[in-house]
């Protein structure tokens, strides 16, 4: 018999477009033999809707969708559609496609947790983690990843006093370099200051997205390596290590989606690369070594991204951790010898064979709400 | 395919609801602008060269009441045993078009009146939001543009983009994109009749109030000069009581007689600036300036700005024009920006050692008050450009009066330059300045 899996994308986010896509792409791939897709979009203002006869990337454009509901019964967590004679799914799993915000910042993830519907992705906890670009560096360090020197700030400092921080920042980082927004991905926000107006300019606009920011030492003349790892029936594996090409000093947003994605609409994996990357053993091994421990320190599951600096094949740093990477980095897959579709299919199983048992829930029994309520 | 577009053709001959749709369309379904084309095409069809109607969601309620309306006439006739006048129908067709949008405009008009109040109400609720707005018939959205860039490091600013600058799309962009913790609004207003400016102002209720001037553009539309400079100052009036007011003094001479209350008033002029912009555009970064001297915004980040200064796009600015360097002034036109169009495109011209050549089909929508300015253009093309493309619009014999004596062509259309006598001009020794080419509706 089929599973019913969830796909979620969308979402309030400013690479909601770019989750469309991903999302599009898993709609096409995920094996129909198998499984029930039943796709949720989730707009820019936040509301879930459920589409109905999604088959492919044409079904999408003209499709309204309806309200749905979340919910958790005796039977399991259960999502709503319909209208008036509202239908009820229970899902098996759910394949998260969001990039950024909520989606894939672990907000989402924490409710599935709470309907006790297994997901894809990477759990909350981790999401929380990786998706603050700060509390990555803290945890990574822990396990011996090398990372960027830097300092974080909040916006409220910058606001309030951006020109003695800018000060503070050089005597301490020296020039030139580069401001992220500590929460965003897809190198949205970010900027490389080479003079003092440029980075209180750079400092103030990232503080108009992000409640905290990144300052780091501008490593320059770097090659960016980027690897997915995913665990999978208890083995963490590494994909193929891939270069992309860039033609701004930091790979941009422009990079990743437009220069590709206009000409193929295929979002990150239309961008332009080296893959396999041409690189030797040792760096290799350095590479899926330090992608293995961060994804272990990050308490990791499911499938992520991970990117890399490298200036040498002894100095390498890590950048960030991906938790629902671009096109679910299915062309690293490919290049392992997994397809899109294998791939899709085990991380479902996955996650379904690792979902907390129902039987396992704690019961905590107490009579302090008896007291209480009986108390006056 | 071309029995096809015969056949529709034949069928736009008998059925022309599309024609008189897209006339309402190209003015924004105006019944009064629509009732002044019905002198010129009432008995033409087939007239969509240069764009097509776009089947929007109004188009298609209009056409359908319009459908409607055409046969339930039938009907009548037929009832009334009055069949021989049928073909008068189909010849009155474009009256079922009027009249349906007649009808539909007061539902539109209450549609658009309840997201104007929901827009004003998220303006009135965001306490600390300053807004600054920017009317006048030239240089707005060059004012808005280099507003944002100067000050957008100080404030946490949003610009509404584009051209929007409609009381309706002012409102749904408010309501879709107004962020909570905006600090400052900037927004350009326009009007094509008196009370829009009006309205947009009661929704955003400027802070700071800019007139860049009061010019020549759309005078037909506002019967003359008076109305115009009412319609302009009423981003004066309805701003908030202890709004700040930045014009020429030209501008505050001519709107003298109305009150303003306890506003307080400031004149620019473009010698405060020095920089190698244009003589309108220093006027623009005048007006610029004052708005970031009211709003505190520190030197260093106007220092900085400055120094790396854009214009928006197809305002003078020197870009590639069909391949040749050239202006792109495509965007809109009025006797004013038109002249200095010509001028700045001149010293480029002349600072590339270029010939200039000009396609224009001339300036619309002129009044019984400024009606020579075609001719004008012409003597002015004939003195300051080496070649003058004339487009064959309505307003072309008055641009060829004044061209005579000096080297031009008149073409069919833009296509038809594009196709038959672009090769004829060098890139390396022609400098272009593209003026817009009009609607359907100049031909």
């Amino acid at each position: 018999m089929k599973k019913d899996i969830l796909i979620l994308f969308g979402g309030v986010s400013p690479e909601h477009e770019v989750s469309i896509i991903t999302g599009l792409q898993v709609v096409e791939n995920i094996d129909r033999e198998l499984y029930t897709p039943h796709v949720i979009y989730v707009t820019k203002k936040g509301e879930f809707k459920y589409l109905w006869g999604m088959n492919s990337r044409k079904d999408f454009d003209e499709n309204k969708g309806i309200e749905i509901s979340f919910g958790k019964d005796s039977k399991g967590g259960y999502i709503s559609a319909g209208g008036f004679w509202k239908k009820k799914y229970y899902p098996s799993a759910a394949y998260f496609a969001f990039h950024g915000g909520l989606g894939e910042g672990g907000q989402v993830q924490s409710i599935f947790e709470s309907l006790n519907i297994p997901f894809t992705c990477t759990t909350a906890e981790s999401s929380f983690i990786c998706m603050n670009k700060q509390l990555t560096k803290d945890v990574v360090v822990s396990m011996g990843v090398p990372v960027v020197e830097g300092i974080s700030v909040s916006s409220k400092t910058i606001r309030e006093s951006s020109q003695d921080l800018v000060k503070q920042l050089i005597e301490e980082l020296k020039l030139p370099l580069i401001v992220k927004p500590v929460h965003f991905g897809s190198s949205i926000g970010i900027s490389v200051a080479k003079t003092e107006i440029e980075l209180e300019k750079a400092l103030i606009e990232a503080s108009h997205v992000d409640s905290e920011i990144l300052v780091e030492k501008l490593v320059k003349d770097f090659k960016e390596y980027n690897v997915s790892v995913r665990m999978i029936y208890g083995k963490i594996e590494t994909s193929e290590i891939e270069k992309p090409m860039s033609q701004d000093e930091i790979l941009s947003f422009a990079d990743k989606y437009q220069r590709g994605g206009k000409k193929t609409g295929s979002g990150m994996a239309s961008l332009q690369r080296e893959l396999p990357a041409k690189i030797s053993v040792k760096l290799q091994d350095k590479i899926n070594d330090l992608a293995k421990r961060a994804f272990t320190a990050c308490r990791c599951k499911g499938m992520v991204r991970i990117d890399f600096m490298v200036l040498s094949d002894d100095q390498v740093y890590l950048t960030e951790i991906n938790p629902i990477p671009g096109s679910m980095s299915f062309y690293l897959w490919e290049a392992s010898g997994i397809t899109f579709k294998q791939q899709i299919t085990d991380l479902i199983e996955e996650c379904i064979s690792n979902s907390p048992s129902k039987e396992l829930a704690l019961d905590y029994k107490s009579d302090i709400v008896h007291k209480f309520v009986n108390s006056k | 395919m071309e029995l096809l577009k015969n056949l529709s053709k034949v069928f736009n001959i008998v059925f022309p609801f599309a024609d008189f749709l897209y006339i309402l369309q190209q003015e924004e379904y105006s019944s009064d602008r629509f009732i002044y084309w019905l002198r010129k095409f009432f008995f033409r069809r087939n007239f969509q060269v240069r764009d097509n109607l776009k089947y929007t969601k109004r188009v298609k309620v209009t056409l359908f009441l319009a459908v409607a309306l055409f046969l339930i006439d039938i009907v009548l006739l037929i009832i009334l045993n009055l069949l021989i006048f049928l073909p008068f129908n189909f010849v009155l067709i474009p009256l079922y078009v009027l009249a349906s949008n007649f009808i539909l405009n007061y539902y539109y008009n209450w549609v658009k009146s309840g997201v104007r109040k929901e827009a004003a109400e998220i303006r009135d609720s965001m306490k600390n939001l300053k807004v600054v707005t920017v009317a006048g018939s030239y240089g707005k959205t060059t004012v808005k543009n280099f507003v944002h860039q100067l000050v957008k490091y100080s404030y946490k600013t949003q610009m509404i983009p584009g051209n929007i600058n409609t009381p309706t799309g002012i409102a749904i962009w408010i309501k879709n994109n107004l962020q909570k913790d905006t600090e400052l609004l900037v927004s350009e207003v326009d009007a094509y009749v008196v009370d829009e400016i009006g309205k947009s102002t009661r929704i955003l209720k400027p802070d700071i109030a800019v007139l860049t001037n009061i010019g020549d553009q759309h005078l037909i539309r506002f019967n003359g000069r008076n109305e115009l400079a009412k319609a302009l100052s009423e981003t004066f009036v309805y701003s908030k009581d202890t709004a700040s007011l930045i014009s020429t003094s030209e501008v505050f001479l001519e709107l003298n007689q109305i009150d303003f209350g306890n506003r307080s008033r400031f004149e620019v002029t473009s010698s405060e600036v020095k920089n190698d912009l244009s003589d309108s555009n220093k006027t623009n970064l005048a007006f610029a300036l004052k708005v970031c001297e009211l709003l505190n915004v520190e030197q260093r980040f106007i220092d900085d700005a400055l120094s790396k200064l854009e214009l928006p796009d197809r305002r003078q600015r020197l870009t590639n024009v069909l391949g040749f360097d050239g202006i792109d002034d495509s965007y809109n036109i009025s006797f004013t920006t038109a002249l200095a169009g010509i001028k700045e495109a001149r010293k480029q011209a002349d600072k590339l050692k270029k010939k200039l050549v000009v396609i224009t089909a001339g300036i619309p929508e002129l009044s019984d008050e400024n009606q020579d300015k075609n001719f004008e253009l012409g003597k002015i093309l004939k003195e300051s450009a080496d070649f003058t493309v004339v487009l064959r619009s309505d307003l072309s014999n008055d641009i060829i009066n004044g061209l005579k004596g000096s080297k031009f062509i008149v073409m069919k259309s833009f296509k038809d330059f594009l196709t038959k006598e672009i090769t004829n001009f060098e890139r390396d020794e022609w400098f272009i300045l593209q003026q817009p080419e009009l609607n359907d509706l100049y031909y």
